[in-house]
């Protein structure tokens, strides 16, 4: 009988950023818009060296995928690195999620 | 609207080598920017983006340093030798035992800033670097005669036809250089050496000026006035960095020139030069291989390379030879470096690449202590290891942790020393200069700054370093862990000091012992320079140097120093002036001579059958002068100063040492030809001893002043000399007096060194003593650490046998015999280590000569540094003297 791996759960701000790459889409999600999405909805500073890292780990978990997209000229004509998430990532985000919300509910904060 | 430069190429530097990943950052830099811009202004979103691109900049060196992504948790510390956590454990270490932290790093800092500054010392002897923009591409193109086997300068000819470039050389450049006075805005005269240079020559060196203009081609014609470009140095000293100095006029030599440029400092092109003035070449009138002497530079076309340079240049020479075959058949050509090196002599250049050695060998020394140091640590914390081992550690990650603490030490020990090795080279230039140099400039090339490559090797000298104080402690702390395991949990520690360590301390302590030693042989030297007497207050007498400058015939410069002469002995309050080529306490070198029937006394080792004496040429006022009466026989007459003098004048101690105290009238000595000791022979006939005189200081430092010889001096032979006065009034008014004289006597006369005597054996003991700092500073540091480490061993000792100590004292042992037992291991070393450093002591002395009642002295210092040395036993022995029997046997 084969073993069935639980779903690896994320640490908060990896879940942060796994969520702001499912909301931006694979065609937006960056390291730069990552970084603008989570600083406009959590009011926090963040810093993109910490996207980045946090990309890093999350691809060498194989949480995610990233690809060179095109390149723009806002971007003085380089080229951006995409993010996608894999099936192992969308379920990871949902296990944390999942277990986030069995721990908050009925609690009052 | 871009991002700032820097940070995006900061960004480029750091990233992967692929470029995609540096296209990326870039980008994501560029378009956060462009946003911050619209959003809060171009000022601030630069600020802001600055700080991103240093914030990410240390994330790619912090990726570079511990790998491609960092994890949290012990997972990757199972995957990387040296992890990020590692890193801060390290720090925390050398937080957590402060003194150990500051005894290991101070004593690696001196040891690399040390080895980096030796290191840029010798490069900067052996290997100089032409400090210009691109200055490995500037050659000089330099002929040689060979048949004559000599080189020859008279190119200009082969200049004009060059100076447009080659297939391999572009920027061609001529000048040559002559000392020549400067008399300055204030009316005084400076001797300097002025480079005659082509205009050509500021292109090629690609440095501008710091004030006004560079030479040019108009410059250099005939009709031209003449101009000069003087050097910063001058500029700030002589004319308080006047930035209205442009277009006034200085004289140079005896002709007004107008100031129209001002260079840099630090730059002396060719060598040593600080005044610049137009080369006039006539071009109607040059004649192949005639006229002047002149260098030519060039530089290498950017594909070009010597070797092709060179293979140019035959062709090119063979031309010339075919249009010129009366003067260029046998010329060559080819490129040199336009660098020399100050140190030519295979023997003296291999000695130099020794020192390095040897100082790499005293970081490799220094290492080995701090390793002990950290063993001794490491060693306290064995219980430690041994559990993350039972956990599953292995050995591998065990050392990574070792080495990441070494990695910490060292790195702050490389930052600490190599701003002292900054230090160290400024203080040894400045030291060259002023002892080897007689306080003239170098050339430019020489430099106070430790170069990259220096700093490259201090670097390397960490690593090393590293890898002695992190892998050897942790190679012996995780040999047999597992069965250390077993024992530690049985009662016994199996941890040992080995063979590696007993050498190491017994080379440390021989060190330590030897250092005082020879910072205290230096002293010595300082003391007796302080303490000799010359029979006269050298301080009451004024000294200078007379030379003649370029272009001065040898006729008016015996006039215009005779001048010098007799005008200074009218002036009130001088009592007496002489001229000699060397004067009381300067030091003239060595000569070799024969005595008639052999000398009484020993003869030089070096030189059997001869004796090793110093010379000086004096006027007879010489004795005059400095009150020195005939001991016997009579002093110097006028009449004998003739073309071929054939007596001289000894002083008392070539009478002890050369004659064994017997009569010298009437003896006869003879300069040896053959001697080796690069001293040319002044006279080569038989000379007559007439008279001797008393000692009066051949050299500053006595033990150099061995026999005297003065000659009579014979001003046509020269074209340098010293002028020395017995003033009984007022010394700065007769320096004053002095200098205005010799403007007086001749503008062409260069006057310099002017300052009263005694500041030659001021000067001589300043030296000494920054070699003494410099010394005590070693031995203070190598003390400390060997104490440290007796002190670590002890206390390791005694920790790891508390319990035997136990249960010897419980069997009715004396507690002071189970110490000595206990520490015997320890203690043998402690002497081992005392009696190499006295053999070492010993060895070193004897070849410094200091032979005399040393014996005794060196047992006594022995002793004392053994009686130190055990001090640091005092703290470990007294701790085993307590030890309470039961209480170390409950405890196990």
């Amino acid at each position: 009988m084969t073993k069935i791996a639980p779903p690896v759960t994320l640490a908060e701000f990896e879940l942060l950023v796994m969520v702001a790459a499912l909301r931006l889409g694979a065609d937006e999600a960056h390291a730069v818009s990552i970084a603008a999405d989570i600083s406009e909805r959590t009011g926090r500073i963040v810093r993109r060296a910490s996207v980045y890292m946090t990309l890093q780990r999350l691809e060498d978990k194989r949480l995610l995928t990233t690809a060179l997209g095109e390149a723009r000229a806002e971007r003085g004509g380089k080229p951006r690195r995409v993010v996608t998430l894999t099936r192992e990532g969308t379920a990871a985000v949902r296990a944390t999620m999942t277990a986030i919300h069995a721990m908050t509910r009925g609690v009052k904060i | 609207m871009s991002a700032p430069r820097w940070a995006t190429a900061l960004l480029r530097r750091l990233a992967a080598s692929n470029g995609t990943e540096a296209d990326v950052l870039v980008g994501d830099l560029e378009e956060a920017h462009r946003a911050r811009v619209a959003r809060r202004g171009a000022v601030l979103a630069a600020l802001l983006t600055s700080l991103e691109a240093l914030d990410v900049a240390l994330m790619l060196l912090r990726r570079r340093l511990v790998g491609r992504s960092v994890s949290r948790g012990e997972s990757t510390l199972t995957r990387r030798p040296i992890s990020w956590l590692d890193l801060k454990l390290g720090l925390r270490m050398l937080v957590r035992y402060p003194v150990l932290t500051l005894i290991a790093s101070s004593s690696l800092a001196l040891a690399i800033a040390i080895g980096a500054a030796v290191f840029a010392f010798i490069s900067l002897m052996l290997w100089p670097r032409l400090p210009l923009p691109e200055g490995d591409r500037v050659v000089i193109v330099a002929h040689h005669d060979q048949v004559a086997n000599a080189p020859e300068s008279r190119v200009v000819a082969d200049y004009l036809r060059w100076r447009a470039g080659t297939g391999t050389l572009t920027d061609f450049a001529a000048g040559r250089g002559m000392g020549r006075n400067l008399t300055m805005g204030d009316g005084l005269i400076e001797p300097v050496s002025i480079a005659e240079v082509t205009a050509s020559m500021f292109a090629m060196t690609r440095v501008a000026p710091l004030l006004g203009r560079a030479l040019t081609d108009g410059d250099a014609s005939a009709a031209a006035a003449p101009v000069v470009v003087i050097g910063e140095r001058i500029w700030r000293e002589r004319f308080g960095a006047d930035p209205g100095l442009l277009g006034k006029t200085v004289i140079v030599s005896e002709v007004p020139t107008a100031v129209v440029g001002v260079m840099p400092a630090w730059f002396r092109f060719p060598s040593i030069y600080e005044v610049w003035q137009p080369l006039k070449i006539d071009e109607t009138a040059v004649k192949p291989r005639a006229g002047i002497g002149i260098r030519i530079w060039a530089r290498l076309k950017p594909r070009a390379t010597p070797a092709t340079a060179n293979a140019e240049l035959a062709v090119l020479t063979a031309q010339a030879a075919t249009d010129w075959p009366a003067t260029h058949t046998h010329l060559k050509a080819d490129i040199q470096p336009a660098t020399s090196p100050e140190v030519n002599d295979p023997t003296e250049r291999t000695m130099l690449a020794f020192a390095n050695l040897v100082v790499a060998l005293l970081v490799l020394l220094v290492s080995g202590n701090v390793a002990l140091l950290m063993f001794a640590r490491a060693a306290t914390r064995e219980s430690e290891i041994v559990v993350r081992t039972a956990l599953g550690a292995s050995r591998g990650r065990l050392i990574g942790q070792f080495v990441a603490e070494a990695l910490v030490l060292n790195t702050i020990a490389t930052i600490v020393g190599l701003a002292l090795g900054q230090q160290a080279m400024d203080w040894g230039v400045n030291t060259f200069t002023r002892v080897a140099n007689d306080g003239e400039l170098m050339p430019f090339w020489i430099t106070a700054t430790l170069p990259p490559v220096s700093i490259a090797y201090g670097i390397g000298l960490a690593l090393m370093a590293t890898a002695m104080t992190g892998i050897l402690p942790a190679l012996k702390m995780t040999k047999g862990i597992s069965s250390r395991l077993r024992e530690t949990t049985a009662g016994g520690g199996g941890l040992k000091f080995g063979g590696v360590w007993t050498v190491v301390i017994v080379a440390q302590i021989a060190v330590t012992v030897t250092f005082p030693a020879i910072a205290f042989f230096v002293k010595s030297v300082a003391w007796r320079t302080e303490d000799q007497q010359i029979g006269v207050p050298p301080e009451r007498y004024l000294s200078a140097r007379l030379e003649s400058a370029s272009g001065m015939s040898q006729a008016r410069f015996e006039s215009a120093i005779r001048r010098v002469r007799d005008d200074l002995v009218a002036v009130p309050g001088v009592a007496g002036v002489s001229l000699a080529d060397h004067l009381p306490l300067m030091w003239n070198g060595f000569h070799v001579i024969e005595v008639d029937e052999g000398g009484q006394g020993p003869t030089d080792d070096d030189f059997p059958g001869a004796h090793r004496i110093t010379t000086a040429a004096v006027e007879p006022e010489f004795f005059t002068t400095f009150e020195a009466a005939p001991l016997s026989g009579r002093l110097l007459v006028a009449a004998e100063y003739i073309e071929a003098p054939q007596v001289v004048v000894v002083n008392q101690s070539f009478v002890d040492k050369v004659l064994g105290g017997r009569n010298a009238i009437g003896r006869r000595v003879r300069y040896r030809s053959s001697s080796n000791d690069g001293q040319r022979p002044p006279q080569q006939r038989w000379l007559e001893i007439v008279g001797v005189v008393r000692d009066m200081g051949m050299s500053a430092e006595p033990s150099l002043s061995t026999a005297g010889v003065y000659l009579p001096l014979s001003v046509r032979a020269v074209s340098s000399l010293r002028i020395a006065a017995r003033v009984s009034g007022d010394m700065t008014t007769a320096t004053n007096t002095l200098r205005a004289l010799a403007a007086k006597a001749d503008p062409m006369l260069r006057i310099s060194d002017v300052q009263p005597l005694s500041m030659v054996r001021v000067n001589a003991v300043k030296t000494v003593n920054y070699v003494v700092r410099a010394l005590t500073i070693v031995s203070v540091a190598a003390l400390v650490l060997a104490l440290s480490g007796i002190y670590a061993v002890m206390s390791f000792t005694v920790s790891r046998r508390t319990r035997e100590i136990g249960i010897r004292v419980a069997l009715g042992s004396q507690p002071s015999r189970v110490v000595l037992t206990i520490l015997r291991r320890p203690l043998i070393q402690l002497a081992t280590g005392v009696v190499f450093g006295g053999l070492l002591t010993y060895g070193l002395a004897s070849l410094a000569g200091e032979t005399l009642g040393l014996s005794l002295g060196l047992l006594g210092y022995a002793l004392v540094m053994l009686g130190v040395c055990l001090l640091a036993c005092v703290v470990p022995a007294r701790r085993a003297l307590k030890v309470d029997p039961i209480a170390a046997l409950r405890a196990e």
